[in-house]
């Protein structure tokens, strides 16, 4: 017990400190392995080796790849002009047209930066020049970055899967209506915030500038149906459509839309392979960590002293979130989802959740660390291109807060928005 | 007097030398780290995706591409992982170190970058035991030697521990007017 305590209070001083994670998870794991147990040391190494050589989180690279290459190649500009076709007469006028346009860029990228550069790179600069407050326009394509990582393909499904023994593409199928409903949400909070501010709302569009985006944007559209529907059919595994993914947007940024040059793909790929390796490395050694406390039962312990004081499943879920979102906050997406899925997973049985529901929880909570200060990935991306300060983009984004919330509550107490896609499609009984 | 000259002298041989540390580390060492990883990745896309077109083309699924894949794979991660130690890309959270003063900060990244050392040491150590004892096993279809898989670890380590200690010498030694890197 005494040496559990040091290994968390180690853990919490080197990661505060500003130890990058895989240095610090791996000495206390050292630490814990030694005093704890007497575990094989070799076991830490060959937990982090088999994590990086699996199969299925191969697709973390390569829809991070493809969510740049996209980016580059022009799809988010044709993207944003589709959606402004669609949705610039409705109140909220741009803000509505950014989170549409990152909910159609969300289903053809795995990575939250591109998502949030892709339109925000666009649209704040086109709001801050229609007269929406800088603070607004940042929040709003902040915000927008949660519907990434929740619309598929999805890099923390793809993680949650692993870790959970749960099918990456049943996740995806899960994260389709909570996705879709977050985008509602935030459309419905920005809607209501530029009506009492007074933004204005642009015309509607004819149909014939519709029609002219959608032919404009069909190639983009083309790699959601592709990666998605290769999936949903059963076509594709989620690391075999990435890698379609990726093909397909060399393709169109190459040859169809002719924005993409050779020169851009060293960076894009260098970035690809930063980012996808920082968190790979990190899996690993979280799963080694985790590895030897579970090996103590730790996980059951701490999840049955949680149920000896109360068994209400409201209760139980409602702290979970309460403790999923204070370390989302904190920690940031990727590194609060490995810390806390394998201790999570004894709910499961113990409670009777379903999986995929639990996957939808953790995720859900989770995606809101990733636009709030201080560690929040979309919110610096936002934050740069306004070109104002993260608090002040925090400030803006209270509303947003409150519909991703309720989006949460819905999501966890109403199992049936994750479930019921899957059961339709036949993918669950 | 004279201490002081001689104090400053030795800054400028350290800040001399600095530099062409720097120069190694972060112009060629790091180049040939970012090709390799460039050209790792682009080799697992092309595996990958010529194993689902000849699964569906051909109906010939290519056993050895599953394998060569997993074995790429760790390599990008560790070579992409010293990419991100040259950076200093690596997820951490830096938040409560930014609020610091510079004294206080030069302390901690020190401290941090010890820490960060002593388990670089600690993969390299283990990490080339534990690939030489799994040598004499194989893979399932290349049939070729597990230490291939198990040398990422250290190796990758190799590369990014120059650029702990790299940073610790700069920490270390006192000069004010250079840029972090």
């Amino acid at each position: 017990m005494i040496i559990l305590l040091i290994t968390v209070i180690l853990f919490f001083g080197f990661i505060f400190t500003g130890v990058p994670l895989f240095f610090a998870t791996g000495l206390v794991s050292v630490f814990y392995f030694i005093f704890a147990g007497g575990f094989p040391l070799e076991i830490i190494l060959q937990r982090i080796e088999v994590t990086s050589e699996s199969f299925p989180l191969l697709a973390v690279p390569f829809f991070v790849l493809a969510g740049y290459l996209m980016m580059a190649g022009g799809a988010g500009k044709r993207i944003v002009k589709l959606s402004n076709s669609f949705v610039s007469w409705l109140p909220g006028g741009l803000a509505i047209v950014s989170i549409v346009a990152a909910m159609i860029f969300a289903g053809m990228s795995g990575s939250l930066i591109a998502d949030a550069a892709a339109v925000g790179s666009i649209m704040i600069p086109g709001m801050v020049k229609k007269g929406y407050h800088k603070n607004y326009a940042s929040a709003v394509i902040a915000s927008s970055g949660s519907i990434g990582v929740i619309i598929p393909p999805s890099i923390p499904f793809i993680l949650f899967g692993f870790i959970a023994g749960v099918s990456v593409g049943n996740l995806f199928i899960a994260g389709v209506i909570p996705g879709i409903l977050i985008g509602v949400f935030l459309m419905i909070a920005a809607g209501i915030l530029a009506k009492v501010r007074g933004y204005p709302v642009e015309r509607r569009a004819h149909l014939r500038e519709i029609i002219r985006a959608l032919i404009e944007c069909f190639p983009s559209l083309g790699m959601p149906l592709i990666i998605l529907g290769g999936i949903f059919g059963g076509i594709f595994t989620a690391t075999e459509a990435a890698s379609v993914a990726v093909v397909y947007g060399l393709i169109l940024g190459f040859f169809i839309h002719r924005e993409l040059k050779i020169s851009d793909l060293p960076s894009i790929l260098i970035e690809s392979v930063i980012t996808s390796a920082t968190i790979l490395i990190v899996i690993g050694v979280v799963g080694a960590l985790t590895w030897g406390l579970a090996a103590n039962e730790i996980p059951q312990k701490l999840i049955m002293t949680v149920l000896s004081f109360t068994e209400n499943r409201f209760l139980v879920l409602l702290l979970v979130n309460v403790v999923l979102l204070i370390l989302g906050c904190v920690m940031g997406l990727a590194p609060a989802l490995l810390m806390t899925t394998p201790l999570l997973l004894p709910l499961i049985t113990a409670l009777g959740i379903h999986p995929l529901h639990l996957g939808l929880i953790i995720v859900t909570n989770l995606a809101i660390g990733s636009f709030t200060p201080p560690v929040g990935g979309a919110l610096y991306v936002a934050s740069g291109i306004a070109g104002i300060s993260i608090w002040e983009t925090a400030k803006g984004l209270i509303p947003f807060y409150i519909a991703n919330i309720i989006v949460l509550i819905l999501v966890t107490y109403f199992p049936i928005i994750t479930l019921w896609l899957p059961k339709i499609i036949g993918v669950i009984p | 007097m004279k201490p002081n000259k001689f104090k400053r002298r030795k800054i400028l041989k350290i800040s001399h030398s600095m530099e062409i540390i720097d120069k190694v580390l972060y112009r060629y060492f790091a180049r040939v780290v970012d090709i390799f990883a460039i050209y790792l990745l682009s080799i697992l896309v092309i595996v990958v995706f010529v194993n689902v077109c000849s699964r569906y083309a051909l109906n010939l699924s290519l056993a050895w591409s599953e394998e060569l894949a997993k074995i790429l794979l760790v390599w990008v991660t560790f070579i992409g992982a010293a990419a991100a130690s040259r950076r200093g890309r690596h997820l951490k959270i830096e938040d409560v170190i930014k609020r610091m003063d510079e004294q206080r900060q030069r302390k901690m990244y020190i401290y941090i970058n010890v820490v960060v050392s002593l388990f670089l040491v600690f993969m390299i150590w283990k990490g080339f035991s534990f690939s030489i004892a799994m040598k004499d096993t194989v893979t399932d279809a290349l049939r070729i030697s597990n230490m291939i898989l198990y040398a990422a670890l250290p190796v990758g380590a190799i590369l990014m521990l120059p650029y702990s200690i790299r940073n610790i010498i700069y920490y270390c030694s006192d000069n004010k007017g250079r840029q972090k890197k």
